[in-house]
């Protein structure tokens, strides 16, 4: 009995069946596809090290060369091949916001998920602190943690997840309160089951849609908070290649050679556009309720 | 309508002490304290004797809470430390920098709302179409350039165009000479204003979509008014609630926005004040400017909250 009552199409997906068919019937949601595809490809072979030439590797001779057969974007000021550049620089975006968002998404999802579930002063004192990350602006909150724990990757890494952390508690949050008051959930309280299994068992499987399409978005964000700090001089530091800090330097090399700014700039809107796109695709059929974002 | 009023006031009371309680603890996490920001490298050969009577002359031997609440006494009467590198006080500083940004904020949105408004409605006119295409290609792209990106595009092509840098030292105050203040504030408002009226676009259009179909627009036709009037009268006045809404939101956002901005066109800014006071060390400047945008954002929020349930009066408040 347990089983057919609990565990029988107890899973409500938002989207219902054959989402995925649906998805791929989305023309913007196949283009953001390929897009994110194409920066992973390019992230992985960058992070095996199969670049053109070492992205670091200096030549005097041939600064400011513009894009040719063998310098596809060209290269900058010191020579420095900018395809390898530009890749590399796409695998440091992609590393920081991936690594950021899987924390944040975690942490979030788990605090919300409590918060829901457990109600009372969980919910209050989880809601208060979500609620004092929100009253600061993204890049503020990531300045301000920057700032305080110093510069480096990992502190990036570490402030970026906590500006992004509060979306995935509301997120999480809100089905859960739903679903917490539906039958089948009260049926498992009632037959004696562990909180932690009606948790994992029947309520987690009801808030991975809006989670999924909450990532996609959050990668896309996480990634313009990363270039953005990097722009500022906060984030990855030379020589590392990285978009953010590309585009700041071709600000004032842009007479000597404008793909320094074109080629970098490209690939973080690439990056960008492609996962939202990717998780507007999602969101259209998994989860037809919008969810407020964080800019 | 009181009780909500209440609710929501104490709640961004509450969000406020929750602030200056993180900004406050931000700083405590920052390596170095007061004394080390105020001798520098000297403080290293500090003799325990003088590093104590520091300390208490700092109030750094107290506990933690009796210095947040000496902090918050301070800076709630309006002290808010010295900036040792400029010499005036930081209250002062801020003064000098808020209206910056806040005429900033209000001229993007000013740009973000008219921009947004008229190409959603002009992609919303006709759905699926060519210029519907267009429109949700520039919500797309205006959300995704990064406002830096389309910052140091317009640096670079004035200064090869005009040989022109900005530069915080050239800054006019508006009151001074509102021509060359507006000019200065003119490429830095583009900017911002792009991202806006990407948001303000998607938002505009599917609201105007959703009122489109509605059975009024029908009768107003019906009753032989020009499609003109329709389509600005009754269908626009009857999508503005969620439009409002998202140029309110996207306000307080601008707050944030406006750091990196200011940075680039060098506008002498609140987000130019953190960024100096960051690279500089200058910890009272960091925490209260922090404090002060983050206190206004807040503000910001709740005003935009009450003046949705003012403009639409189906909202129930509770």
């Amino acid at each position: 009995m347990t089983s057919t009552l609990l565990e029988a199409d107890a899973v409500v997906l938002p989207g219902g069946r054959g989402w995925l068919r649906r998805l791929t019937k989305s023309p913007n949601w196949v283009a953001g596809l390929i897009i994110v595809s194409f920066l992973i490809v390019i992230a992985l072979l960058a992070l095996l090290g199969i670049t053109p030439f070492p992205p670091i590797q200096q030549n005097p001779a041939i600064r400011f060369a513009p894009p040719s057969a063998e310098h596809w974007l060209g290269t900058d000021q010191f020579g420095r091949d900018m395809t390898s550049r530009v890749m590399a620089g796409v695998l440091a975006s992609l590393r920081v916001a991936i690594v950021a968002v899987a924390v944040a998404t975690v942490v979030g999802s788990m605090a919300g998920i409590a918060a829901g579930f457990f109600g009372g002063w969980t919910d209050r004192l989880i809601g208060r602190v979500t609620d004092m990350l929100f009253a600061f602006p993204a890049i503020l909150l990531a300045l301000s943690i920057v700032a305080a724990l110093g510069r480096g990757w990992i502190n990036t890494v570490i402030a970026i997840a906590i500006v992004y952390t509060p979306i995935f508690v509301r997120v999480a949050r809100g089905p859960v309160l739903t679903v917490r008051e539906l039958e089948y959930v009260k049926a498992g309280r009632v037959l004696g089951l562990r909180p932690a299994r009606v948790l994992f068992r029947h309520v987690l499987p009801n808030v991975t849609a809006p989670i999924i399409v909450q990532i996609a978005l959050a990668l896309s964000w996480a990634i313009l908070t990363e270039s953005s700090l990097s722009f500022l001089g906060l984030g990855t530091q030379p020589p590392d290649p990285s978009l953010g800090l590309m585009v700041s330097e071709a600000r004032t090399l842009f007479a000597r050679g404008w793909w320094l700014m074109v080629a970098p700039a490209s690939a973080i809107v690439l990056a960008v556009v492609g996962l939202n796109l990717l998780g507007d695709g999602l969101r259209d059929v998994l989860d037809p309720t919008r969810v407020e974002g964080r800019s | 309508m009181r009780l909500y009023l209440v609710r929501r006031l104490t709640g961004s009371l509450v969000t406020l002490i929750g602030v200056a309680v993180l900004v406050f603890l931000l700083l405590r996490v920052l390596p170095g304290d007061e004394i080390t920001a105020r001798f520098g490298i000297e403080s290293g050969s500090l003799t325990p004797a003088q590093r104590e009577s520091l300390e208490r002359y700092y109030g750094l031997d107290q506990p933690l809470v009796v210095q947040f609440f000496t902090w918050l006494g301070s800076v709630l009467t309006g002290n808010f430390g010295i900036s040792v590198t400029s010499g005036s006080s930081v209250a002062r500083l801020i003064g000098r920098a808020l209206p910056v940004t806040i005429e900033l904020a209000v001229l993007s949105t000013l740009i973000g709302a008219v921009l947004g408004v008229s190409v959603g409605v002009m992609a919303a006119s006709n759905p699926n179409g060519f210029r519907d295409g267009a429109g949700q290609t520039f919500g797309l792209l205006g959300l995704g350039i990064p406002n830096f990106v389309i910052a140091s595009a317009i640096i670079a092509f004035l200064a090869q165009r005009f040989g022109y840098f900005p530069a915080a030292a050239s800054y006019v105050d508006f009151w001074e000479d509102p021509l060359i203040n507006l000019q200065q504030q003119l490429y830095p408002a583009l900017t911002l204003g792009v991202a806006l009226a990407a948001a303000t676009m998607r938002t505009t259009r599917s609201a105007f979509i959703e009122a489109a179909s509605q059975d009024f627009v029908r009768t107003a036709r019906g009753k032989g008014l020009s499609a003109r009037r329709v389509k600005w009268r009754h269908v626009l006045g009857n999508s503005l609630t969620p439009i409002v809404t998202i140029v309110g939101i996207q306000f307080g956002y601008l707050l944030g926005g406006t750091i990196i901005v200011e940075e680039i066109f060098a506008l002498p800014g609140m987000g130019r004040l953190v960024l100096t006071g960051i690279s500089q060390r200058e910890y009272a400047v960091v925490q209260s400017s922090v404090l002060v945008i983050a206190a206004l954002f807040v503000v910001v929020n709740l005003l935009v909250d009450l003046a949705y349930a003012r403009i639409d009066p189906r909202v129930r408040l509770t």
